[in-house]
């Protein structure tokens, strides 16, 4: 018994009153006001059901929460400004009773918080009020809602999020949650378990116009990745890539999976370039927006090559992904946009520009012109 | 029924309910009714996409600021009711709220506002019937709660597209429990919660009964307003019980009226008497101690609704009251009470809260005219006093002397020595005196105005007569006609004893009509003259008070009584009940030596109803037992019962040893076993009925719910209703009690059948519900294939699909296998395509698998399977 109360004891619980709950207690205090004063019974009957209503809220939001296990599940690829959903296990480890109206939140890491809060155009650090935090249209952290875990079975709670901007995200942990029955107090139990969410870029269905850059056709190096040419090379294995190709000794030599590279016969490769630069210092949002709108279009080249069944290759300030073509490779081109942070610095800075395939520049509006001199083709991004 | 619909109605049924506080309050102009209903019906109807609710919110914004307006001028123009006026406006808030659904928060300002008129309710409404709805109101509150969270929650949480709320059978059994739960949280509160009350504004108090025909004021031809009013005034327990007959002539004595102005009667007694407080109870006049109070006296215990007049009563002279609920070590200061008596023998009992007062009354009752005389008829004529009568009879014949002071002195003093030589022969008498010459004489110091003081009376007087008599003597001039003291004075010569005189102007009053339906008296008649000749029909008060007067005339000192006659008996709750309409009016006259004498001159029997016969008196009897219960242990809850409860509690706990383990706990065990007496063949019943369900779910593995139209459950509460009915059927079995103890649950479970599906839907399983019964034989006869195949093979696996099924019987003779194949792909199409098999279809289906399976039965013996080249 004392084991148990210690166990209950030691669980933090975090209780706040909602606005109802506010209403709903200020008008049990009129009551009860009313009541004593003029020792009318019924209105000493009005509040026992109040109080009633309190208290059994109070305890039910406990058991709700008692012996409940939450564990994330995958929640597949994760696109920027698309609705996406993050998926949770909920256990119920109770014998008998059913827990309700349970409410996982994420706890966003601060930074990440900032960034997301940046990307929707608001100051790093949130109102503290709830309306406030409504009102200027922050959607807050994912929250996935499950209606009724049944005591010793499991339930899926999918939050649907849609996350403004590419890149990592970091979890510290979540609330789990419930306002549970009546909605006029929301009882929250901290668990602390850190957690990453890759958000790829967004991937636009409209590309802007394809300028012609200066250099000639006759320049490329038609070689490309291939089914039935020569062998061109091996390269580590990526996920979507075809089983049959992987060199098993080298593999086993290496460690790791290494596929096989053939030579397409008509190869038509190209060579993506993002100039990923950002000027030194403070930058205004529309220049970051630009910047985000650049990769989104980067992202959206390479899904259209994937789409269109062509190799490409692609190649920022900060690296790239050697040539190839399938999903596999496009999830590979997209970790990398996901992650890409810009290089800041003073222009201009110069690419180390692909030898293989025809050359296309995403160049945002401050690429120079001697950068983007040097392509055939180059797709030109505006400021939003 | 979806989630929303069945937010709206839950928030509906709110409404009503709380609405259904003010309407059966009795207190709502009938206007405000028929508006909020119309309303409330109008405004379930008035809801997107059958309108644009924005384009109405101009019109409602100015109604509610005009109807704010005219409650304004309601309460500061026309000087209504503040409370009625405020509630008009938040009835108006509550339909516009009502009319005007669109988000999520008006739903919950719609229950907030139901709140508020519950709260209203409470101040208006202290009936049973807003018990009933309280409940009501509990038990739609928690869901409509539950339902709005878990609706509100779902659209703050943005379920992904297409995952809309759904609640599931579960939650709203859920919410139900958790009403059960709210409803005991308030039962405990209620009692717990101390009764400490502040009273800065108001006062404890409860609506009582508006007495007709009772009241501290008796005025002639006022009294018809009696009229049929049945309401229960008092209900009493005897603990001795009493002979029915006996309750029916029960006078419950309340107020005693002394003076007469010829048209009205009031209370003029100016004379208190001690009450003693003893640990036990209060004494009324006592000398001795509590036992010597209470000794020889008989016991009621009365509780009686708050009323205007705050007099206890009690078929007699009250001797002791013991407030059953006294908490004695509590002084009557804290308390807000006390009981003030006077020497008329009536008591009232002040209090601070106007609450209904439970208390048990000792009483002694009073003799009737017949018992006394009976007894003082063998005296009559023992003593010779006629000199004493002339002596009185010359002082009669000097009015003018009275005009004089010295005369008038002369005169008291002969008056006083004619009383000390008149008491000094009484007190020689053997027997107590014959009342005639010192009645007279009584009869001629009135007359005279002889003032004497009441020490002095007390002297020749001892038990007080004279007193007595000067309060109780006097008879205004020009009440009595001519003709009416003509009749009492025939009466007196025919019987000059004032006991027979009393008993034969009683039977004489007897001889006229009584009537609710009075004349009206025109202005200067004597009323008295005109009901004794000539409408020789009246009410109570007009016997009571021509009866009165004409003892008076006659020199008999009497008063007139108010209170009630007679009383029916709930057998429900075991107890008399003394309705309104049974106030009555009798009088009291005093013999010296036997005090007063109780006479009755009404005609008319006395007034006593035994339980009726039909089911619907049991139900009411039923229904005054709950309001007892209600208005004794909710409306009028305070801190002295809860300090009684405590006792008793302390009591339980400290009784091991068997002593008395406190009044409460008893009651609640004697209940217990009244309810099973009363029950007997029904509660075995009952107990069979639930045994055998159980038996039978157990037996079936199915839930032990309500599912649909069940026969074991059917005939469980079949049994359980026909013993209710025959149990609470009086006189035993009838055709009635039949058809209802059939009909009752039959309809019973229709009703509730219809009801379940309407709010939670069909209780089948969702797989099933989809798929009609056509589609579910063509699976039941592939089970059947299945079946055949496993009794071939001698084992089959669990998840044999349909294509494992056809390789597994591919040994079978080709006509077979075909028929096989032809099946199972008719098979896959119904149950994973959707498809519907016509009826014909099925029946032909139905009947080549049964040949099928003759075949496969009939096929020859497999050869043992040759193993696989590897």
């Amino acid at each position: 018994m004392a084991t148990r109360l210690r166990k209950l004891m030691r669980a933090p619980r975090k209780l706040t009153f909602t606005r109802e709950g506010k209403w709903f207690v200020g008008m049990t205090i009129m009551v009860g006001f009313g009541a004593v004063n003029t020792s009318n019974n019924l209105l000493f009957l009005l509040l026992g059901m109040m109080l009633g209503l309190i208290i059994v809220s109070g305890i039910l939001s406990e058991w709700v929460l008692q012996k409940v296990e939450v564990s994330r599940l995958g929640s597949g690829d994760l696109y920027a400004g698309a609705e996406s959903s993050l998926t949770y296990a909920l256990t119920n480890r109770k014998a008998f009773l059913a827990s309700y109206g349970l409410v996982v939140v994420e706890h966003e890491e601060r930074v990440s918080r900032g960034r997301r809060r940046r990307a929707l155009g608001l100051p790093a650090e949130p109102p503290r009020g709830a309306k406030e935090r409504e009102a200027e249209g922050d959607p807050g952290s994912p929250r996935a809602l499950a209606i009724r875990v049944a005591a010793g079975a499991s339930a899926v709670a999918v939050a649907s999020y849609r996350f403004p901007r590419r890149g990592i995200y970091r979890f510290d942990g979540y609330d789990l949650t419930t306002r549970f029955p009546f909605g006029f107090f929301e009882k929250s139990l901290p668990v602390f378990a850190g957690h990453e969410l890759l958000v790829f870029p967004a991937i636009t269905a409209q590309l802007p116009a394809i300028g012609e850059g200066t250099q000639t056709q006759g320049d490329l190096v038609r070689q490309a990745e291939g089914r039935g040419g020569d062998f061109l090379g091996l390269r580590a294995y990526r996920e979507g890539d075809d089983p049959r190709q992987i060199h098993w000794k080298v593999s086993a030599r290496k460690n790791a999976l290494v596929t096989r590279l053939h030579e397409r016969e008509d190869a038509d490769a190209v060579a993506i370039h993002f100039y990923s630069h950002l000027p030194e210092g403070e930058v205004a949002l529309e220049t970051e927006q630009a910047f985000e709108q650049a990769v989104e279009v980067t992202a959206s080249l390479c899904a259209q090559y994937v789409r269109s069944n062509k190799q490409f290759s692609l190649h920022t300030l900060s690296g790239g992904v050697t040539e190839g073509g399938g999903p596999g490779h496009l999830l590979a081109c997209l970790r990398h946009l996901a992650m890409l942070e810009a290089v800041r610095g003073e222009a201009p800075l110069q690419m180390e520009l692909s030898r293989r395939g025809s050359r296309l520049l995403v160049a945002p509006a401050w690429t120079p012109a001697s950068v983007v001199g040097q392509f055939e083709r180059v797709v030109p991004v505006e400021a939003a | 029924m979806s989630t929303l619909e069945l937010r709206k109605l839950l928030v509906y049924a709110m409404n009503l309910i709380a609405f259904g506080t003010l309407h059966l309050s009795g207190e709502m102009n009938a206007a405000v009714l028929v508006l909020f209903y119309a309303g409330l019906v109008l405004s379930w109807f008035w809801e997107p996409p059958r309108l644009v609710l924005e384009r109405w919110r101009l019109p409602w914004t100015v109604a509610t600021l005009a109807c704010f307006a005219f409650s304004l001028a309601d309460v500061f123009v026309w000087k209504e009711f503040f409370l009625i006026s405020a509630l008009n406006f938040v009835l108006f808030l509550q339909v516009s709220k009502l009319f005007q659904r669109e988000a999520h928060k008006d739903y919950t300002q719609s229950m907030a506002l139901s709140l508020l008129v519950m709260t209203s309710g409470a101040a208006l409404n202290d009936n049973l019937s807003y018990g009933v709805l309280f409940a009501l109101y509990v038990l739609a509150t928690t869901p409509s709660l539950v339902v709005q969270h878990l609706v509100e929650e779902t659209d703050r949480n943005r379920l992904p597209e297409g995952r809309g709320l759904r609640l599931e059978r579960p939650v709203l059994w859920v919410t139900l429990g958790l009403a059960a739960l709210v409803f005991a949280g308030a039962a405990t509160f209620f009692f717990v919660f101390p009764r400490l009350g502040f009273g800065f504004f108001a006062k404890q108090s409860r609506r009582g009964v508006a007495t007709a025909g009772f009241g501290e004021k008796v005025e002639l031809g006022e009294g018809g307003s009696i009229g049929d009013n049945q309401e229960i005034v008092m209900r009493v327990k005897f603990p001795t019980p009493p002979d029915q007959g006996e309750v029916a002539t029960m006078h419950w004595r309340g107020l005693s009226l002394n003076e007469y102005d010829g048209r009205a009667w009031r209370d003029d007694h100016n004379a208190p008497r001690e009450v003693l407080h003893f640990d036990q109870g209060y004494g009324i006049g006592s000398q001795g101690g509590w036992s010597e109070t209470v000794a020889g006296t008989l016991a009621a215990e009365v509780y009686l609704e708050p009323m205007p007049s705050r007099v206890l009563f009690a078929p007699g002279q009250i001797s002791g009251i013991e407030l059953t609920l006294n908490s004695a070590d509590i002084p009557d200061s804290v308390m807000g009470r006390r009981l003030v008596a006077d020497t008329s023998g009536q008591v009232v009992y002040e209090a601070r809260k106007e609450l209904g007062v439970r208390y048990l009354a000792h009483y002694r009752p009073l003799p009737s005219g017949e018992q006394v005389a009976t007894g003082l008829r063998w005296a009559a004529g023992v003593t010779d006093i006629a000199h004493l009568t002339a002596g009185m009879a010359a002082l009669a014949q000097s009015p003018d002397a009275a005009s004089l002071p010295r005369q008038r002195e002369a005169r008291d003093v002969a008056v006083r020595d004619y009383l000390r030589r008149w008491n000094a022969l009484a007190a020689s008498l053997p027997v107590p005196p014959p009342t005639a010459a010192g009645l007279e004489v009584v009869r001629q110091a009135r007359l005279h105005q002889v003032s004497l003081e009441e020490g002095e009376a007390a002297e020749v007087w001892s038990d007080g007569w004279w007193t007595l008599a000067s309060q109780y003597s006097s008879v205004p001039e020009g009440t009595l006609s001519a003709r009416t003291v003509a009749l009492t004075d025939e009466l007196r010569r025919r019987s000059p004893d004032p006991a027979d005189y009393a008993r034969a102007l009683e039977r004489e009053l007897q001889t006229r009509r009584y009537t609710l339906e009075m004349k009206q008296a025109v202005e200067g008649e004597n009323v008295l003259d005109s009901f004794l000749f000539e409408w020789r029909a009246g009410h109570c008060e007009y016997f009571a008070t021509a009866m009165t007067m004409m003892l008076r005339q006659q020199g008999i000192p009497a008063r007139i009584v108010n209170g009630f006659l007679g009383a029916d008996y709930n057998s429900v709750g075991d107890y008399w009940a003394v309705r309104q309409n049974y106030a009555h009016s009798w009088v009291e006259a005093y013999f010296p030596g036997r005090g007063w004498v109780q006479f009755d001159p009404t005609p008319g029997g006395p007034t006593v109803q035994m339980p009726g016969e039909s089911i619907w008196s049991t139900l009411q009897m039923g229904l005054d037992t709950a309001r007892l219960a209600w208005f004794r242990w909710v409306v009028e809850y305070d801190f002295e019962k809860q300090a009684s409860l405590l006792r008793d509690a302390f009591a339980q706990t400290q009784s091991s040893d068997g002593t008395d383990p406190g009044r409460f706990s008893d009651a609640a065990r004697e209940l217990f076993w009244t309810i099973l007496r009363r029950t007997k063949a029904t509660f075995w019943e009952a107990v069979l009925a639930v045994v055998a369900t159980l038996l039978f779910r157990l037996r079936t593995k199915r839930r032990l719910l309500w599912a649909g139209p069940d026969w074991t459950i059917g005939t469980a509460w079949l049994l359980l209703s026909a013993g209710v009915i025959q149990s609470a059927w009086p006189g035993g079995w009838s055709g009635g009690a039949l058809a209802l103890g059939v009909g009752v649950p039959v309809v019973g479970t229709f009703v509730a059948y219809r009801l379940r599906r309407a709010l939670l839907g069909s209780d089948e399983p969702e797989q099933r519900r989809s798929r009609p019964r056509r589609q579910l034989e063509v699976s039941g006869l592939y089970l059947r294939l299945l079946q055949e195949l496993e009794r071939r093979t001698g084992t089959l696996e669990v998840d044999l699909t349909s294509r494992g099924f056809l390789e597994r019987s591919s040994r079978y003779p080709a006509e077979v296998v075909a028929e096989l194949e032809a099946f199972v792909a008719v098979y896959e199409q119904t149950r994973f395509g959707g498809e519907l098999l016509a009826p014909a279809a099925v029946s032909a289906w139905r009947r080549r698998v049964k040949k099928a399976v003759k075949a496969m039965r009939r096929a020859p013996p497999w050869e043992p399977a040759t193993p696989p080249k590897r």
